[in-house]
């Protein structure tokens, strides 16, 4: 409980700082990295798809509340992206680099893109372009940033290992 | 290959996940009015203790820059007002010599403002102090920023209306502060002033403080002086200077320091002195 509670607080930080500090220093065009998807991916692969879950619909809750006119659809894109990362830690291979952007990258890809499909069912507006100019340019650059910090959330030992 | 043995059943997993995405289906297919009601009760409770931490830190860090600017202010001040009680010292033992007399200290009397009448004619406030004060009329009525008006005439022991500076036909004697030239402060339009009667070869710039003028004492019935405003209370600031060739003086406009919408407290100067006191009831009460 104690290594749960220390968990969620240090990426509770690590999602409100880099999201409001540290994300408006590297976005350009629109495209930027999304810490707050880094921390719930994190958190994911660290205390399982329960945790990332629960952790993704509050976060995901905290983020509806500033934009009313989507409300729920964070909640529900985290919920699932917290779900499916949770569920793949089990097949991830720890330690490569590659293969810990690339998960961090592909995640943030399905939640932007669900939300975008959502988004642009509701709202009527375009798909395809802001897929190509904005969703998949955020994905990469979120997989980039997460390679570091998710190496330094292992080295941490907050990425549980039994191997 | 890394294998994980799960905290929870793979049942609860997927009950979770379900509420979840529930629950977010129901508040995306809530209707506008109810998503802003529901937005508003969930970022009181979930982002207001995060926003009052990040504004306190950051309330914390201007504070501090501000703090270290007053420090460095209040050296200066400190330094100037040593050097402004030599100059003081070095007058008066210069007046002494002459013979000419020294006004006594002024001081300012703390006074709440009660009411406002404003008619064509005159702007009006009632002011109100804690003890009784001896009133005069013309008294001068400051704000921490400048001159407001000055006393029309007292009503009480404790209570006088104070006719605000940009009330009609209101003349007040001032200079400039930075040559010392004299001028008569008319109020113009709205917040603004015309400093009259300043030639129009004289150096007026932009920028220039004004300040009151000690110069011109009203004369009562009986002969004996008035109290007047004592010299040297900030009015305000030079903003438009002109020297139209048809007239023998310039047109200055002049932005008053103080707001005269926004008053709150005022302090009656009691005393002619262009030294301020604030001690408020040592000298200032009625005897």
């Amino acid at each position: 409980m104690t290594r749960f509670v220390r968990t969620t607080l240090l990426l509770s930080v690590l999602a409100l700082a880099g999201q409001t500090l540290i994300a408006p220093l590297l976005t350009f065009g629109g495209v930027g990295p999304d810490f707050a998807l880094i921390a719930l991916v994190i958190l994911a692969l660290s205390e399982g798809a329960f945790a990332g879950t629960l952790g993704g619909f509050v976060m995901g809750l905290v983020m509806d509340s500033a934009t009313p006119n989507l409300l729920g659809l964070n909640a529900l894109c985290k919920s699932l992206t917290g779900w499916g990362a949770g569920r793949a830690r089990e097949r991830l291979v720890f330690g490569l680099p590659l293969v810990e952007g690339s998960t961090v990258a592909l995640a943030a890809l399905g939640h932007d893109t669900l939300f975008l499909v959502v988004e642009s069912w509701t709202a009527r507006s375009p798909f395809f372009r802001p897929l190509f100019t904005s969703v998949l340019p955020s994905a990469l650059v979120t997989g980039l940033v997460a390679i570091p910090l998710v190496r330094a959330a292992d080295l941490l030992g907050l990425l549980r290992r039994d191997d | 290959m890394a294998s994980y043995e799960a905290p929870q059943s793979r049942r609860v997993e997927i009950l979770t996940l379900a509420v979840c995405v529930l629950l977010s289906l129901l508040l995306l297919s809530l209707p506008s009015r109810e998503k802003i009601r529901v937005a508003d009760a969930l970022g009181t409770v979930l982002t207001t203790p995060y926003e009052r931490v990040r504004d306190f830190i950051a309330d914390v860090g201007r504070v501090r820059a501000r703090n270290d600017r007053l420090q460095a202010e209040l050296t200066a001040l400190k330094t100037d007002r040593d050097a402004a009680g030599r100059l003081r010292r070095e007058r008066d033992e210069l007046r002494r010599a002459l013979g000419l007399l020294d006004a006594a200290p002024s001081v300012l009397v703390p006074c709440e403002v009660q009411r406002r009448r404003v008619a064509t004619a005159a702007s009006l406030v009632q002011v109100r102090a804690a003890e009784a004060v001896a009133w005069e009329r013309y008294q001068a009525v400051i704000t921490p920023d400048g001159l407001v008006g000055r006393v029309y005439t007292a009503t009480g022991p404790n209570t006088a209306w104070v006719e605000l500076l940009n009330s009609p036909g209101m003349a007040v004697s001032c200079m400039l502060s930075r040559t010392g030239l004299p001028g008569i402060l008319h109020p113009t339009s709205g917040d603004e002033f015309e400093l009259t009667l300043v030639g129009r070869d004289e150096d007026v710039r932009v920028g220039d403080r004004v300040v009151t003028s000690d110069i011109g004492v009203v004369q009562g019935a009986d002969g004996e002086p008035l109290a007047g405003l004592p010299r040297g209370l900030p009015v305000g600031e030079v903003v438009g200077v002109e020297s139209p060739p048809e007239k023998l003086f310039k047109v200055i406009r002049v932005q008053p320091r103080a707001s005269f919408s926004r008053l709150d407290v005022v302090f009656v100067v009691v005393g002619r002195g262009d030294e301020l006191s604030a001690n408020a009831f040592g000298n200032g009460g009625a005897p």
